[in-house]
């Protein structure tokens, strides 16, 4: 059932098993597990069906480290961030879980084996499956291309798979609509995680619509799930029992923001023979009505070995560069000429395997990237002293990088290179200095993680193995805020993947 | 004068296989070098040294990043110092092929798996490809 909380009346309140706080990929996916259930579940979406400005306009904030477009990055309606969000799914890496000695405060409470039962029901929600992301033999069975063997034991083939993608909203409504154990209070605003007098558990939460109306809702249980800088924001900003926010008795909530950081034109890569790198490898392609192609990402044993963070790079090819056509551009000639020079290293007898263009010399790359960024204390969500519409401090990002994150990311670049070339595929150019110094502007990929962070140590993090707050019995938190590290893997799987861990737990909780 | 190359070639067919390589990687000069053509004139071993000219087939393009090398590198603005520590990398290396042209091509690739690459304007290149680009600077 969905309600508009707009047409409750004032000071109504309402009763539940669990209360979901955000309807968005991670919410809608706990909700939906207990659809059909015997418990009354109650999901609370601050927004409403289409995109507001005015609710929208409660993300604005204050940048105090990188420049970071808050508003833009998330949207505050039905289905949350997936209304904008571009698909690509892949599982977080085994050695992202890991303990790094060279990543501070790195390691979950579990390896990913902990979250291998959930990819496939993971991918079904956002219409991928099967999940294949690693599995090569499949990918070849496919596209009838053998895979790429890489042989400077470097970089690893590991695979995107596009969700069509699934807008949670819309995809979902009807179910949420019908369930009738599911009261979806759309246009609901929470303001507060109101716990009881001793903090060990929350009693309330109070919700306000931006019309002036409030309503009380209580369950047994609770899950935040308001995104990888609300969720942070909200344990904040319930600070009447606990002055440092809830869950924040260590000083942890905020604290350890990572994004993805992106970065264009750090490298040019020419290929002689597109024939040496199956189209997955340097396109999208349609398999059996769904998107995939691969992610080169570096070698968990050469990450160790090298002590670098991980990132994940995409190519497609950018454009052709013809045997004898010098250009005004000094950057399109020098690629063309190390085609030229390199050209027998690079083909078989200098010819390619595939061409009816005797004068193509080779293809340059376009190269994307998504880096890992180390957990930084001092990356951090704060509240701003300005207020929103509902009288509520605006939040405060302080996103910083690292120079140990700018060499990680120098040096996976590199190694990406040398992989190219030890493959027989093609050259690199770097274009990045590595000093260690990140540029005055950084890109992310609106991935928002680690602000509520996993750990066993209620020093080192917010929740614990089981996404349950530290100290607190009965609050929950879903969302990429959990992730202790970000690895390089878009966030929105994985989300979804530890939703359905968390709602299996919960099912245990609630029976 | 690259004695490497030189000596050699003298000994025709009977030359071990470094010799081989080394004899190889002479005509490869030899195909534009001034001092070098006489190295070239000589008896050439068969099948080796046609396919090790076809090792580079861009001698201009290889030049261009041959000078760039050799601007970061000047110690070895040398063709016997280039020579000799690209024979020294050859011999190091154990090739999988009778091929002089292959076995450069190989020790390249091998380059890139195990050894410190280096950025010659920018590029990232095998430390033996480099000196090839080199050598093929010094001898336009």
């Amino acid at each position: 059932m969905l309600i508009d909380t707009r047409t409750l009346d004032d000071g109504s309140r309402i009763d539940a098993d669990l209360a979901i706080i955000g309807a968005g990929p991670a919410g809608i996916t706990v909700a939906r597990a207990f659809a059909g259930s015997p418990r009354q579940i109650c999901l609370i979406e601050s927004g409403g069906l289409t995109l507001d400005a005015e609710t929208q306009s409660l993300y604005e904030g204050e940048s105090a480290g990188i420049e970071y477009p808050l508003a833009k990055t998330r949207l505050r309606y039905l289905g949350g961030s997936s209304n904008h969000w571009g698909g690509f799914c892949r599982p977080l890496d085994p050695i992202d879980f890991e303990a790094r000695d060279w990543v501070p405060l790195s390691g979950w409470p579990f390896g990913r084996e902990a979250l291998d039962p959930y990819w496939e029901i993971a991918s079904e929600t956002v219409e991928t499956a099967p999940a294949r992301y690693e599995d090569q033999d499949y990918w070849a069975r496919k596209t009838g291309e053998p895979m790429v063997e890489w042989r400077a034991g470097r970089y690893v083939t590991r695979f995107f798979q596009y969700s069509p993608p699934t807008r949670f909203g819309e995809r979902y409504r009807p179910e949420l609509a019908q369930a009738d154990n599911v009261r979806v209070l759309l246009h609901a605003n929470v303001t507060n995680i109101a716990a009881v007098p001793s903090a060990a558990a929350v009693d309330h939460l109070q919700v306000r619509t931006l019309t002036g109306r409030s309503c009380t809702v209580r369950a047994r249980h609770y899950v935040l799930a308001t995104g990888g800088i609300e969720n942070a924001r909200l344990l904040l900003l319930s600070n009447d029992v606990v002055p440092a926010g809830l869950g924040n008795q260590n000083d942890m909530v905020g604290r350890c923001f990572m994004e993805h950081p992106h970065l264009g034109g750090f490298a040019d890569i020419v290929i002689a023979d597109p024939g040496r790198m199956p189209p997955i490898y340097r396109d999208r392609i349609r398999i059996d009505g769904r998107d995939a192609r691969v992610s080169y990402v570096p070698h968990p044993d050469y990450l160790r070995r090298e002590r670098r963070l991980s990132a994940s790079f995409t190519m497609s090819i950018s454009g052709e560069l013809r045997m004898d056509q010098a250009t005004d551009d000094d950057r399109s000639d020098a690629q063309r000429e190390m085609l030229l020079a390199a050209r027998p290293f690079l083909t078989t007898g200098g010819q390619r395997q595939r061409t009816d263009d005797p004068d193509l010399a080779g293809v340059r790359m376009g190269i994307g990237c998504a880096c890992e960024q180390a957990p930084n204390l001092d990356s951090r969500v704060l509240l701003a002293e300005e207020t929103d519409a509902l009288g509520l401090r605006r939040t405060r990002l302080d996103w910083r990088l690292t120079e140990q994150d700018r060499r990680s990311l120098v040096a996976n670049i590199e190694a990406l290179g040398r992989e190219l070339a030890a493959t027989g595929i093609g050259r690199m150019r770097l274009l990045l200095p590595d000093d260690g110094l990140w540029e005055r502007k950084v890109g992310g990929g609106s991935h928002h993680m680690g602000t509520t962070r996993i750990s066993d140590d209620p020093k080192r993090g917010v929740v614990d193995r089981n996404c349950r707050v530290h100290g607190i019995d009965n609050l929950y938190v879903a969302g990429s805020s959990v992730f202790a590290t970000s690895g390089s893997a878009n966030p929105t799987l994985n989300i979804v993947a530890l939703a359905h861990r968390l709602a299996d737990h919960l099912k245990g909780q609630t029976a | 004068m690259n004695e490497h190359a030189e000596g050699a070639l003298a000994t025709g067919a009977a030359m071990s296989r470094r010799q081989l390589l080394i004899a190889a990687l002479g005509l490869l000069m030899g195909q534009s070098a001034g001092g070098l053509r006489i190295a070239a004139a000589q008896p050439m071993p068969a099948s080796p040294s046609a396919s090790l000219l076809t090792v580079l087939t861009d001698p201009a393009a290889a030049a261009r990043f041959g000078r760039a090398y050799l601007a970061a590198h000047p110690d070895e603005a040398d063709v016997e110092i280039l020579v000799g520590r690209l024979s020294a990398s050859l011999s190091a290396h154990t090739a999988a092929t009778d091929s002089a042209a292959a076995a450069i091509a190989e020790l390249v690739q091998a380059e890139y798996v195990t050894e410190a690459l280096l950025r010659v304007d920018g590029w990232l290149l095998a430390p033996s490809e480099a000196r090839l680009y080199a050598v093929t600077a010094l001898t336009r």
